[in-house]
């Protein structure tokens, strides 16, 4: 686990420099939509409250734009330059809002197929106390599964954070430095995405001109978002329903220990209306908007809606259809996504976490009646999450849309410890040389 | 809720995202509303004014500047002159410009002003352009105070010390009391205060001297000197007031009388009556 980190390490000191310059863009690039923020930090609020100058928010949102996304299909970038457009486009737009420039970008995408691993190491500790060189080589000591690294198979580390530690037996350590033990164990969360994504996703972003300074799951920062500190504490799952992807991800003592994403969402709701009804995408992605639900009414077959269409021919233009038949439509859909994400909850050993709580986020989420089928499929603990309020964020970014945009703003600026916060032994060299520095003079002089 | 998303229109280009990154650093923004501006207005002016075209420029500038300078508003038709004697009046009338009519633009009022205050007979001057296009002069006259004698002329003062106009003899302004000696024009207030003071004497005087330009020397028309301190002299000659009125110092054989340290004043008798005293053989001083 060494040579992996690099461009996470670099991402990270990239990361403290944005936010030292002041201005960082959070870019959510999604099947649907891409939306931009920039967000402002405010060092010398920061500094009067004397704090962890990242604790709380720190920052505000000075720009933020969302747009209509181009060239992604299932969270992945598929047509390079059409994405790339609609990156210009969306950071043009944010930057003209903030009036100001922003050099750095912290990414999340929730495509790449993102696969969960449990990782443990075990070392012993050679001095009485554990300090942070021993943090890193007991995570340097996971055992590594083989999860396909390497050109050929092509998948990258995305996330490697430490949930756990144990330290003679005594499990549940948050921080284990400083407290005295032989053995000390660590449990790691790693997440393993498709290479070629990452890398066009990074490509997209150097051809803005931009650097990227942070990638994560949108599925996590959802859940960082929308789940409110007990849930992640207790244990809770996100389930983020987007358009072209849904990312499912665990919560349990504050750390995400499971996400993974699958290629079902709402734009195949909308791709099978426009296929059951016989009409246009846009009027599809309309009628699921304005009309669509999941639970049926007693006036659900009294309800007309039109379904429109512009082909000139006036008996096709003026067809209706009941909201029985359009929910009749929506529902096996959502079902089948739902069920989905029951199967990763499993396999994610969601049943054995004391709380359940399930937090339905995305656009997707948005459908009336979600909740309540979710409640059938899932469990009875269901609710529709909101993100978090931000500083700045315009309300109509404020909807369980933009949870991944915003919780990967919260995540820049209070990052939780990743594998390669560790790997990077505080370097002993400056001190011990001025001491023998020191020592020298006494001797000589 | 239906979310406000802008539909995916054309993308800006690589050029004009770059230019707008380039706008929003503050360096490059300032230089391209300030400075390019500038830079192409000079470029301008440099590459458009040169040789005739200056020189006729000028000259269409200069023809409506004087088109406007004498308008008949502008102008200015007589001259008043106040609170002047006739000797200052003139001399006022040749300060100003001769030739009437004048644009008021043309006359720089402040100069004149400042000309008119350096007028050594002037205290204070107004100089205004009325409704109807007189220029108007106020002046104050200085009040010659006393006439001060040096070793080589007779000129007047006025209570502040600055010097008006020559005498030719002291007859000319018996009316003013005479100071004398060098240095006596920068202390003409305290003169003024010591010949108040010296009315209460009751006998005549004949004026200041001013004495190695510190201290005053009052001399009485008998020829009687009194020496007055440098410090507070009005008190020292209060002093000889005094002892005038209980001893009748100033009705005796004495020429000088030396006040100059305050605590011991000295009398010095002319020679015929030390002559009187020694014959009566007697001594007696004054204190």
């Amino acid at each position: 686990m060494s040579g992996l980190y690099e461009s996470q390490k670099l991402m990270r000191s990239m990361r403290n420099a944005a936010i030292q310059r002041g201005a960082v863009a959070v870019l959510d690039i999604g099947t649907f939509k891409i939306s931009c923020l920039v967000l402002q930090f405010d060092r010398s609020e920061a500094h009067l409250s004397g704090a962890d100058p990242l604790a709380g928010q720190a920052f505000r949102v000075i720009g933020a734009r969302p747009i209509a996304s181009r060239g992604v299909r299932a969270g992945e970038i598929a047509a390079m330059r059409e994405t790339e457009g609609a990156m210009r486009a969306v950071l043009q737009a944010a930057q003209k809002m903030a009036s100001t420039r922003v050099d750095h970008v912290l990414a999340c995408f929730s495509g790449g197929l993102s696969r969960s691993y449990g990782l443990a190491g075990e070392i012993e500790i050679g001095a009485e106390q554990v300090d942070e060189r021993d943090v890193g080589r007991v995570l340097a000591a996971c055992d590594m599964p083989d999860y396909g690294a390497g050109y050929d198979a092509g998948r990258e580390i995305l996330h490697a954070q430490p949930v756990n530690f144990e330290l003679d037996g005594r499990s549940g350590l948050r921080d284990p430095r400083g407290q005295a033990g032989r053995r000390l164990k660590a449990d790691v969360h790693m997440v393993t995405v498709d290479a070629v994504a990452v890398h066009n996703l990074a490509y997209c972003v150097r051809r803005c001109d931009l650097e990227l300074a942070g990638l994560a799951p949108s599925a996590y920062v959802s859940g960082v978002s929308a789940l409110v500190e007990d849930e992640q504490e207790l244990g809770g799952a996100c389930i983020d329903i987007g358009a072209g992807t849904t990312g499912v991800s665990i919560f349990f003592k504050k750390h995400m220990i499971y996400v993974e994403s699958f290629g079902i969402g709402g734009e195949h709701v909308t791709k099978d209306i426009s296929r059951g009804l016989g009409t246009s995408m846009a009027m599809a992605e309309r009628i699921k908007t304005v009309y669509g639900g999941l639970v049926a009414t007693g006036s659900d077959d009294r309800e007309e809606i039109g379904v429109g269409g512009e082909t000139g021919d006036f008996e096709h233009d003026r067809r209706s259809v009941t909201r029985a038949e359009l929910i009749g439509v929506i529902r096996p859909r959502m079902e089948e996504i739902l069920e989905e994400a029951r199967k990763r909850l499993d396999a994610g050993g969601f049943d054995h976490l004391p709380s359940r709580q399930i937090v339905l986020t995305g656009g997707g989420s948005q459908i009336p009646g979600v909740d309540e089928l979710a409640g059938r499929i899932l469990g009875q603990r269901v609710r529709l999450g909101r993100p978090m309020r931000l500083r700045g964020l315009p309300s109509a970014m404020a909807g369980p849309g933009h949870a991944a945009a915003v919780g990967m703003s919260l995540l820049a600026a209070t990052p939780q410890d990743e594998c390669w916060d560790f790997d990077v032994a505080p370097e002993r060299f400056p001190t011990t040389s001025l001491r023998r520095a020191a020592k020298w003079l006494k001797e000589n002089w | 809720m239906q979310q406000m998303i802008a539909p995916a229109g054309p993308a800006p280009s690589r050029l004009t995202y770059r230019i707008q990154r380039l706008m929003l650093s503050p360096l490059h923004r300032t230089l391209a509303i300030a400075g390019l501006p500038i830079l192409l207005l000079l470029a301008a002016l440099a590459a458009g004014l040169h040789g005739e075209r200056r020189s006729s420029l000028a000259e269409a500038w200069a023809e409506a500047w004087r088109a406007v300078e004498t308008r008949p508003e502008l102008m200015i038709g007589s001259i008043e002159v106040s609170g002047a004697g006739a000797a200052l009046e003139e001399e006022i009338r040749s300060m100003l410009p001769v030739a009437l009519p004048v644009s008021a633009l043309a006359l720089d009022l402040g100069a004149l002003h400042g000309r008119i205050v350096g007028l050594s007979s002037v205290a204070e001057a107004g100089v205004r352009i009325r409704n109807g296009g007189a220029l108007e002069v106020t002046v104050l006259e200085r009040e010659p105070a006393v006439v001060w004698r040096t070793r080589y002329r007779l000129s007047l003062l006025d209570a502040s010390g600055v010097g008006l106009e020559g005498l030719e003899s002291r007859r000319q302004r018996l009316d003013l009391p005479l100071v004398a000696g060098a240095g006596a024009d920068e202390a003409v207030a305290e003169a003024l205060a010591l010949f108040g003071a010296a009315e209460r004497l009751g006998a005549p005087v004949a004026g200041l001297v001013r004495v190695g330009e510190r201290r005053w020397d009052l001399v009485l028309a008998s020829g009687l000197r009194i020496l007055l301190p440098e410090r507070d002299p009005a008190a020292a000659l209060a002093e000889v007031i005094r002892m005038d009125r209980s001893g009748g110092l100033l009705s005796r054989e004495v020429r000088v009388v030396d006040m100059r340290l305050p605590q011991r004043p000295t009398a010095r008798m002319s020679a015929a009556g030390a002559e009187r005293l020694w014959g009566a053989g007697a001594v007696q001083g004054e204190g």
